[in-house]
């Protein structure tokens, strides 16, 4: 499993920067211009090359701003995923170097060296469209990197995030209301309107200015903080992609305890050491509670809801919104009750029977990509901003999509905004995954408490 | 079947080519061939046939230099009819259009007439030699100036006289259902509204023996009186003494464009329909359809991958490309960059391209790549007219298609002697993927031109692009009489026809399949030629003319390749001596037609037969036994078993959303009326009056069904039994007549509801001690029946008594049959089932595009599945499949539908399609769209579904 980015500028065809994630051999400059240059002809002949699938790779190609190529080759992919993940380079591009740079490369040179602060966070994007591999003893390694993840409660880059391009992660959780206030107080102090609250690179509470962001910029901002070095404090330039893509931001980011920050987009004032001071007046008083929110992962939803011991997990999206919930071990609510008998479960039994985290999540994901994008997702569905009022849901659209596999099983439901997809063990009748499905989707969105 | 010797040699020595040994279909004494045949000849209202000799006769002018033989000669009798109920269609085509003026008339009549007319006058100039005995006034002098007017304007018809002489009182004995047109001027008519419209000639009667009045001509006076649909028989009725009839004959002139193409040919058959004529002949304008296929963005290219040079010459490389010049078409211009990537990306990825997509002019167009050797093959479709999987099934059937015809891709674009036929083949293939479901429906150019401009995107086609034959299975009975004559037929025992020559026989038969009005009723080929023959079939456009259209007699001769024999070709030696050697020899399809039967045969020269040499033509004696085979079998019923069947869809029964939407608010009110529930499902009307008219099932009613009213309120079932007992046929023509909201209605027919329950539970318990299916006790019913009689007609009641005595089954469980449709594919024998929609509502059309867009993304999913259990171990773990997708098995998708009656509230109607994925024993997919009222286990209802072939 390979996935391959690379970035060429259209005019001259100079390459600009090569991303590669996986285990296949770092392209050769030969194959990537000729890979250009196949586009490059076809435009001089009046047609757009957009995309070539093999049996297993699939190859996109797209302009932007008819400055850059960018193409992107992967194997276990669809071209939607791929054409997603290419726009969301760019706007990585554009995040952290801004429209003016690359739409006049007067100094292709120059841009490249620019270009480098955007690997960590295009190679974090290209892990989500990793479609392959769950192979176990990587599973076992990262269960235990999950141990360690909960019980030292690191910076949060040892997560695995749901990353599903184009749409924010957030977690649910109880304790929102009372972080609301704290998140109001903090953003006044750094005289902004946007800031949000992260548990492990993940959107608790945010102010309503930020949710109204972009999605992607909402991800990428997000992600940002997740992939820079383990530090407690950090000030980037940031330009919004869509909102003010030549002005830039500052991005204030602060660690409140571990696991836990704050970020913030301000202008040229207060300077960092003024924010992180903030930070610890504001947040100071909570710094239990704080602490206590990082519990939540991987569930991702509070302890106190429980559902049948079927559901192996779920994955929550707004529509409305463009964010979601990736729950992957609401099953191991026992093993925060029983400890370690559970843990050894999940390490030794077999792997079929239950499905390791990871595997959860990946099942998920793929479902998601395979039945629901396409299915119970109209493509206007995941534009953002929304062009009108949202009607009622299209005739066309499905309500609901289920698979079977031998392992597991996997049903989606849509509901107005809201799309619920499912994971159940094998055991589980198909008609009674319907009524679970529903009613895990009503205790989910009608509590007002959780702010979904 | 006893007897069966006896009546082999009783055939023989009557001389009859083909002899079937199931003693039912045999004869064993000369009156009843003889009553036969005089019923046969005296239908003649009804169906016209012709003998095996006049249809040897027919083709043999057609066939052309190369051995191939296109023969098809429509019949007009039918298509009057399909003309009449197609009429609408043709009206809707006819607003849409924006310049009428090329037929003035409409419908396909007029061109046919138009079309006849050329024909007739070159008839005449020829016959004028042979001093016809007949006195033809024929005022031609009208069409002789016509042949000089330029194309596309359409001519005035040409009006002569044709004197009779007809007596009344020598009638020839043609039946009593014969009309008076028939026995008195020896015409078969259509009578419609203005105008009267010869159809066909009863055989030697009075209008046969003269040439002026042909099939399509109107008659539009008689001894001086202006004809109308009225009339016609009224005036002829008047005529009751010998006497000499002066008929009005109009016929339309034809464009001398089209006459060109005819003259060309020195054929004589007598009618074709548009369709026919497109199949049989190569395209009239290829110019101008290739100038629509280059504005469509489709295009077929065929590329060498090796020996291009830097300097050479502009279209080096280019083998083949259609539409246009390398130069102007798009796919040629860009071809390099296809090309590159070809060779570029197997580098990076270790597998070739499949397809790519491009935008041009906007508009999303797909690229479909097919490698051979060292060449390549690309197919450019636009995407509204299909999706990728959509196109690359399409191609893939191309491909398979191009082998069989032409061995191998190189042999068929790079050989000059080709050229022509290949050109005509990817039109075809092209406008069939421009037009999708409507490329039958084309008639001329205009049309073709607006049905591509219209912008909307093409349905989506899932089980119409499958690799797969769509199977009819018929009762068991029939199935065995199809079975029976296939096999003599395939026994290539060709008796007493040259018993005194000692020559090698010619070919050997490899097997052959029967179609049904596209519908496939039996094989006996190996999977790969069946698709192979269904390939070609759909290609060539036969399925459709097969379906929609009779025809009068229909033979195709040509080499072919299949893949049984690998195509002709040396296969790669192996170690192992083959249990099987291939003989080196050449291979034929035959395919031969009569009214909407189709035989298609594999013939093998080489091997224990003759060598083939040169181009060899089809051998009279072959196609005569083809064609025996299938008048036997209409003989024996089985074709009009297959229409009935296709067209009741009894097994497995089929609702339709808005039969199910009207009954559940019935439902609702009969039960309230009532006050229980009803326990059968609603597929009794057809089987109803039969069961119930059956003697002994009647009798056991009485006797049994005492025991059998449990669950029911005494009042209510013996009420209903006496009401079934004795006025059965007004109860089903009650409930088929009444309108919904008759609240007598409910009550009858939840009466015959009850009542029907009790009879089948009883004919169930009767007819089977050791089988629990109601079809076997219908069977062992008719199967006595055959012992005693030898009679066909009787043999064809007893079948059709076979059908209509079908309980229906049902496919799902649960009170009601929630199933809207289903395709049952069996990847190893390629073929599949599905139900056949005889009328299509709006809602219903919504629900099919739906479940056919469903099914064909769940079926590139279960892709997966299959690829990953072909892969061995080690393979397995190092492919490039997505870990969680290769064990799905099951995938559904909940849709809803608003239905809307009339005025009243939309009722919304929730439905499944689900498919799911079988390996054991065969690998087997099922696709199912059914109401989501009661939980369906898949498991079950495929089992249901695959049992229905047992018939």
């Amino acid at each position: 499993m390979t996935v391959h980015v690379f970035c060429i500028t259209s005019s001259g065809g100079l390459p600009l920067f090569t991303r590669k994630k996986g285990d296949g051999e770092v392209l050769p400059f030969s194959v990537v211009a000729s890979l250009n240059g196949v586009h490059m002809f076809c435009k001089s002949q009046d047609v757009i090359l957009k995309s070539t699938s093999t049996q297993d790779t699939t190859f996109v190609w797209e302009e932007f701003e008819e400055s850059v190529v960018l193409v992107a080759a992967a194997s276990c992919s669809n071209e939607v995923i791929l054409r997603k993940l290419l726009n969301a380079v760019f706007n990585t591009m554009l995040l952290l170097v801004g429209i003016d740079e690359i739409r006049n490369i007067r100094n292709p040179d120059r841009l490249k060296r620019e270009l480098r602060v955007c690997y960590p966070l295009i190679d974090k994007l290209m892990e989500g469209t990793d479609g392959s591999v769950v192979n176990f003893s990587a599973t076992t390694s990262l269960v235990t990197r999950f141990k360690n993840a909960n019980m030292e409660h690191d910076t949060g880059n040892l997560v695995d995030c749901g990353n599903l391009i184009g749409l924010s992660e957030t977690v649910l959780c109880y304790e929102s209301n009372d972080l609301m206030a704290c998140l109001d107080a903090y953003a006044e102090c750094l005289n902004t309107q946007f800031a949000c609250l992260l548990v492990l690179g993940r959107e608790l509470v945010s102010t309503p200015a930020w949710s109204d962001l972009h999605p992607l910029e909402r991800q990428l901002l997000t992600l940002l903080t997740v992939v820079s070095s383990p530090c407690t404090s950090s000030d980037t330039p940031v330009f919004l992609p869509f909102k003010s893509p030549s002005i830039p931001f500052r991005l204030v980011w602060v660690l409140l305890v571990p696991g836990v920050s704050i970020l913030g987009l301000c202008g040229p004032t207060p300077g960092l050491s003024e924010a992180e001071h903030l930070a610890l007046q504001c947040w100071g008083p909570s710094a239990d509670h704080l602490r206590s929110t990082t519990q939540i992962s991987p569930r991702n939803f509070p302890h106190s809801i429980h559902f049948d011991h079927n559901v192996l997990g779920f994955l929550l999206i707004s529509v409305e919104t463009g964010k979601y919930v990736l729950s992957c071990t609401s099953s191991e609510k026992q093993s925060w009750q029983t400890g370690d008998r559970t843990e050894t479960n999940t390490e030794h039994g077999s792997p079929i029977s239950v499905p390791s985290a990871s595997h959860r999540l990946h099942v998920l994901r793929t479902f998601y990509h395979q039945a629901a994008e396409s299915v119970l997702l109209s493509s206007e569905d995941l534009e953002f901003p929304k062009k009108e009022k949202y009607d009622n849901v299209k005739e066309s659209l499905a309500l609901e999509a289920y698979w079977c596999s031998e392992y597991h099983k996997c049903h989606g439901i849509r509901k107005n905004t809201n799309v619920l997809c499912v994971l159940y063990a094998s055991s589980v009748p198909t008609h009674t995954m319907r009524l679970l499905s529903q009613q895990t989707l009503k205790t989910l969105t009608t509590d007002k408490q959780l702010l979904w | 079947m006893a007897g069966t010797g006896g009546d082999m040699l009783a055939a023989k020595s009557l001389g009859a080519p083909v002899h079937y040994p199931d003693g039912s279909s045999v004869s064993s004494d000369n009156e009843s061939l003889e009553s036969w045949e005089s019923s046969h000849s005296s239908s003649c209202s009804s169906c016209s046939e012709f003998s095996s000799d006049e249809g040897s006769i027919e083709w043999e002018a057609e066939i052309r230099s190369n051995g191939e033989l296109y023969f098809i000669e429509s019949d007009p009798l039918c298509q009057q009819k399909c003309t009449n109920t197609g009429s609408t269609a043709d009206g809707n085509l006819a607003v849409k259009e924006p310049a009428p003026q090329t037929w003035r008339n409409g419908g396909k009549l007029v061109r046919l007439i138009r079309r006849r007319e050329s024909k007739r006058h070159r008839n005449n100039v020829t016959k004028s030699h042979t001093t016809d005995a007949e006195n033809i006034l024929c005022q031609d002098s009208a069409t002789q100036k016509n042949t000089h007017l330029p194309v596309g304007i359409p001519k005035e018809p040409s009006v002569h006289v044709v004197e009779l002489h007809v007596d009344p009182w020598v009638r020839p004995n043609l039946g009593r259902r014969a009309t008076i047109s028939e026995t008195l001027l020896g015409l078969v008519t259509v009578i419609n509204d203005s105008s009267v419209t010869v159809a066909d000639f009863v055989p030697d009667g009075v209008a046969a023996k003269q040439s002026s009045i042909n099939i399509g001509d109107k008659i539009c006076s008689v001894n001086g009186k202006d004809v109308t649909g009225q009339n016609f028989n009224f005036l002829l009725e008047t005529i009751n003494m010998p006497t000499t009839l002066l008929l009005g004959i109009s016929s339309q002139p034809k464009a001398p464009g089209d006459k060109n193409t005819l003259s060309s040919k020195s054929h004589k058959i007598s009618y074709q329909t548009p369709l026919a004529e497109r199949i049989s002949r190569h395209l009239s304008n290829p110019d101008e359809i290739q100038h629509l296929h280059l504005q469509s963005f489709v295009g077929v290219l065929y590329l060498q991958l090796d020996g291009l040079t830097e300097g050479g010459p502009e279209d080096q490389g280019v083998v083949y490309c259609y539409p246009g010049n390398f130069k102007t078409n798009t796919l040629g211009s860009v071809r390099g960059a296809f090309l590159t990537l070809f060779q570029l990306i197997p580098e990076i990825s270790q597998s070739v391209p499949k397809s790519s997509s491009i935008l041009v002019n906007n508009q999303l167009v797909h690229v479909v790549y097919v490698q051979e050797g060292r060449e390549i093959l690309l197919v450019a479709v636009p995407s509204t007219r299909c999706s990728l999987p959509e196109a690359a099934k399409q191609c893939s059937e191309f491909v398979r298609f191009l082998q069989f015809t032409y061995q191998s891709l190189s042999r068929c674009f790079s050989s000059e002697e080709h050229s022509d036929s290949v050109d005509h083949h990817v039109c075809t293939f092209l406008s069939r993927l421009l037009l999708s479901d409507k490329w039958a429906d084309i008639t001329n150019l205009s049309s073709f031109r607006n049905m591509t401009a219209g912008g909307s995107p093409a349905p989506p086609q899932f089980e119409l692009v499958l690799p797969a034959a769509h199977l009819v299975s018929l009762p068991r009975e029939a199935q065995i009489q199809i079975d029976d004559a296939l096999s003599e037929f395939e026994s290539n025992d060709i008796g007493d026809s040259c018993e005194d020559l000692d020559c090698q026989r010619l070919y050997t038969i490899l097997g052959c399949c029967l179609y049904h009005k596209g519908y496939l009723l039996a094989s006996h080929l190996t999977h790969t030629d069946l698709l192979d023959i269904h390939t070609f079939l759909r290609q060539e456009g036969l399925l459709q003319l097969n379906h929609s259209e009779s025809v009068r007699s229909l033979v195709i001769w040509k080499e072919v390749y299949p893949l049984s024999v690998s195509r002709g070709l040396e296969s790669p030696v192996s170690d192992l001596p083959p249990a099987y050697v291939i003989p080196k020899g050449r291979w034929f399809i035959m395919i031969v037609g009569q009214k909407q039967d189709m035989l298609i045969t594999i013939l093998e020269a080489g091997g224990c037969t003759v060598r083939a040499e040169g181009k060899p033509s089809p051998d009279v004696f072959y196609v005569e036994a083809a064609q025996d085979t299938l008048q036997h079998l209409r003989k024996t019923g089985v074709s009009s078993i297959a229409s009935e069947w296709i067209e009741a869809q009894l097994r497995p029964k089929v609702a339709t959303p808005d039969a199910l939407a009207f009954s559940r608010f019935s439902s609702r009110k009969s039960n309230n009326l009532l006050g229980l529930r009803v326990h059968h499902d609603p597929g009794w009307q057809s089987s109803f009056s039969s069961i119930i008219n059956s003697p002994s099932t009647r009798k056991s009613t009485d006797s049994l069904s005492a025991g059998k009213r449990r669950q029911q309120s005494p009042d209510h079932s013996s009420s209903g039994h006496h009401h079934g007992g004795e006025t059965s046929e007004d109860s089903t023509s009650l409930v088929a007549s009444l309108p919904s909201d008759d609240t007598g209605f409910l009550v009858a027919k939840g009466r015959a509801d009850r009542n029907q329950g009790t009879h089948i539970s009883h004919s169930d318990h009767e007819g089977s001690e050791d089988s629990d299916s109601d079809w076997e006790a219908s069977d062992t019913q008719t199967g006595r029946r055959l012992t005693s009689t030898t009679d066909l007609s009787d043999l064809h009641k007893s079948l059709l008594k076979h059908v209509e005595g079908t309980v229906p089954s049902k496919l799902t469980c649960g009170v009601e049959n929630i199933v809207f449709h289903y395709v049952h594919i069996d990847t190893n024998e390629g073929v599949l089932l599905s139900p056949v929609h005889s009328s299509l509502t709006a809602n219903f059309v919504d629900i099919l595009s739906k479940f056919r867009h469903s099914a064909m993304h769940i079926h590139t999913l279960f892709q997966n599945t299959i690829s990953f259990k072909k892969l061995k171990g080690v393979e397995a773990s190092h492919s490039l499949i997505n870990k969680s997708l290769v064990a799905i098995k099951e995938f559904g998708v909940l849709f809803e539908c608003h239905l809307s009656r009339g005025n009243e509230k939309a009722l919304v109607l929730t439905y499944w399609v689900v498919g799911r994925l079988f390996f054991m024993p065969t690998p087997r997919e099922v696709y199912v769209c059914y109401e989501d009222s009661s939980p369906q286990n898949l498991v079950e209802l495929a089992f249901r579904l695959a049992l229905t072939t047992t018939g």
